[in-house]
């Protein structure tokens, strides 16, 4: 029953987002990018961890963003680094916001001790230089995809655990609560059903922008070199070329690409994520 | 037979630092099933408070001290969370004062209607729909089957205040609180609601204790009105005689301040003078003395205790009695 009912509830929501004209661009071209990426077996010319040309080869009709300093074609790095990086991207936001949510919800709802100890942590982790930490986190675990998930999906997490806890202290002052405690509602319920699906907005809309954001720390991490490891291409790791100063004078074509793909996908994620604040905001509703 | 609803010595305290801050101090009356009980009184008189611990919903720091709170017979203070969990919502409804957020934003009214029928009663979604869809109507609105698929901000507040009803209604409660469940809303509509509320009374029978401010409601649909001051009951009577022969210096000056449509207009309307004292529970004596017309002459002041001068009636202000029997 609740499903059908949601239909019309999505039109006017499209119609606040589609307002920002910006987002809209953006969001075809994430979805392009987001497209190309999944589809690169298919789009790829050349497998991305092979040789395939000569040496630093400028772009040709063959390879169209040039080769690499081995000879692998750029364009499949770039289109398989971008798989990796939306990858770690989204596992990261994926851990941080789950973790972020669960100790939100018990934090807000529950208060008192519990909620004070639950503070002090985020406080604490919050409190760490963060890529000091990251470094060092990446140091002691072997570098690699995996542990970048989980290196970032554990530090990021603070500041959505600080959001939803926001959102439970006002929410349980609510009247609705109050109604449900006063209809003999259990707990659970009133956490779960009433309050849980209340956060989901500004959640989805925070995590966008801890999307973005991964989406950077993984670039810089592989840049560093305690990321993603070659031969796997990762957007960041890409880059890594560039530390050398006659790449970046005089061969554009083997970090331009690599950091344009980062800058659009950063700049139209976090558009997207501000129209789909204005379009979730109930403030502007009936618009 | 003995009745709904019994207050007995009713002792509240609320945590203000390391100290306790007496809220209610003996506090007692009864709701018998199928009346409309009305507690009167002004801000901060500890009338919602009392309304709060019948389901133990006071905030953390609030605490029932004494008193008992018998509901059928069962003392509600002393039962655990989950005891109480069975009564609310199904024995007791209650109603809130604020209709902003009354209702859950991401639902629609249809699902939050049903869902403590289908807790509570264990009926089935369908039912609970049919259900639903009757109580609207009930309420007044007509296509109930319109709203029911409606989400609250789509619904004006009179709309809300009815949903709210209606929920409150849906498991058929022996007893009803609803707090100041007009304040929110303009004339009109309040005076539909509290129509509302007095045809449901004739009709399921059920019980409602009325808390609010607005002398205009009592006179409307009360049968029995206490009236609250500082935590304490000053005043109880059934309405009518309450309403034409008040007989504490409160209830008279509560009276008096409200505007009649053919009062002389030059005239200021009366206002009682200050506020209710804020720490009221470690006064003696007359906790009205201050504010009183009587005031700090009066030769009563030090007595502080409920009088009863005829059956069902009870004043705290011996004075106003004698001055009552001499006319």
């Amino acid at each position: 029953m609740r499903k059908k009912d949601l239909s019309g509830k999505y039109g006017p929501l499209l119609r606040r987002f589609v307002r920002h004209k910006a987002a809209v661009v953006c969001l075809f071209v994430l979805t392009a990018l987001i497209l190309m990426a999944l589809l690169a077996p298919w789009i790829t010319p050349y497998e991305p961890t092979k040789p395939t040309g000569a040496f630093s080869q400028p772009p040709t009709a063959e390879h169209i963003l040039g080769t690499d300093k081995i000879g692998r074609d750029m364009f499949s790095r770039i289109l398989y680094g971008m798989r990796v990086s939306l990858l770690v991207g989204l596992l990261a936001t994926l851990i941080s916001t789950l973790i972020g949510v669960a100790l939100g919800l018990v934090s807000g709802y529950f208060g008192g001790a519990i909620d004070k100890a639950i503070m002090g942590f985020t406080d604490m982790v919050m409190s760490f230089p963060y890529i000091l930490l990251v470094l060092v986190a990446a140091a002691i675990f072997q570098p690699g995809m995996w542990s970048i998930v989980l290196i970032l999906g554990f530090v990021d997490w603070p500041g959505v655990a600080r959001l939803v806890r926001g959102n439970v202290l006002s929410l349980r002052e609510t009247n609705f609560v109050k109604n449900d405690l006063a209809s003999g509602m259990p707990g659970r319920y009133i956490l779960f059903s009433e309050i849980l699906p209340n956060t989901i907005a500004p959640v989805l809309v925070y995590a966008t922008s801890v999307f973005a954001l991964s989406i950077l720390d993984e670039a810089a991490l592989s840049f560093l070199g305690m990321g993603v490891q070659k031969p796997t291409p990762s957007l960041g790791n890409i880059l890594q070329g560039a530390e050398s100063l006659s790449v970046l004078t005089d061969k554009p074509w083997l970090w331009v690409p690599a950091g344009t793909v980062i800058v659009l996908l950063v700049v139209c994620i976090n558009f997207v994520g501000d129209a789909l604040r204005d379009a979730l905001d109930p403030r502007n509703a009936e618009g | 037979m003995p009745a709904l609803l019994s207050i007995r010595d009713l002792e509240i305290s609320f945590r203000q630092g390391k100290r306790l801050m007496p809220a209610v101090s003996g506090v007692s009356f009864d709701v018998n099933a199928g009346e409309i009980v009305s507690l009167v009184g002004e801000s901060g008189s500890g009338k919602s408070v009392t309304a709060l611990s019948v389901l133990g919903l006071l905030s953390r720091q609030g605490k029932v001290q004494g008193g008992q709170i018998l509901f059928d017979g069962k003392n509600l203070a002393a039962l655990s969370e989950t005891e109480l969990d069975r009564i609310r919502g199904k024995e007791i409804a209650m109603i809130f004062q604020d209709i902003m957020y009354s209702l859950n934003p991401v639902f629609t009214i249809g699902s939050q209607l049903t869902e403590g029928m289908r807790r509570h009663l264990g009926v089935s979604g369908e039912e609970a729909w049919r259900e639903g869809k009757r109580l609207l109507s009930r309420t007044g609105i007509r296509d109930a089957e319109q709203v029911m698929k409606k989400y609250p901000h789509m619904l004006s507040g009179g709309m809300r205040q009815r949903v709210m009803i209606a929920m409150a209604l849906s498991c058929k409660p022996r007893l009803l609180i609803a707090d100041e469940p007009t304040t929110a809303l303009d004339v009109t509509i309040q005076y539909q609601i509290i129509q509302l509320l007095k045809s449901l009374r004739d009709e399921e029978g059920m019980a409602v204790l009325l808390i609010t401010h607005d002398i205009g409601v009592v006179a409307e649909i009360a049968d029995r009105v206490v009236v609250m001051y500082a935590g304490q009951c000053v005043e109880e009577a059934d309405a009518e005689t309450l309403l034409s022969r008040p007989a504490h210096p409160y209830t008279r000056a509560l009276m008096r301040a409200v505007p009649g449509l053919h009062d002389d207009r030059s005239v200021l309307l009366y206002a009682i003078p200050g506020r209710v004292p804020e720490q009221y529970g470690l006064m003696t004596g007359c906790r009205f003395a201050p504010r009183c017309p009587w005031g700090e002459n009066c030769p009563d002041k030090e007595k502080d205790r409920l009088i009863s001068p005829a059956p069902g009636r009870l004043c705290r202000c011996p004075r106003a009695l004698g001055g009552e029997d001499h006319a």
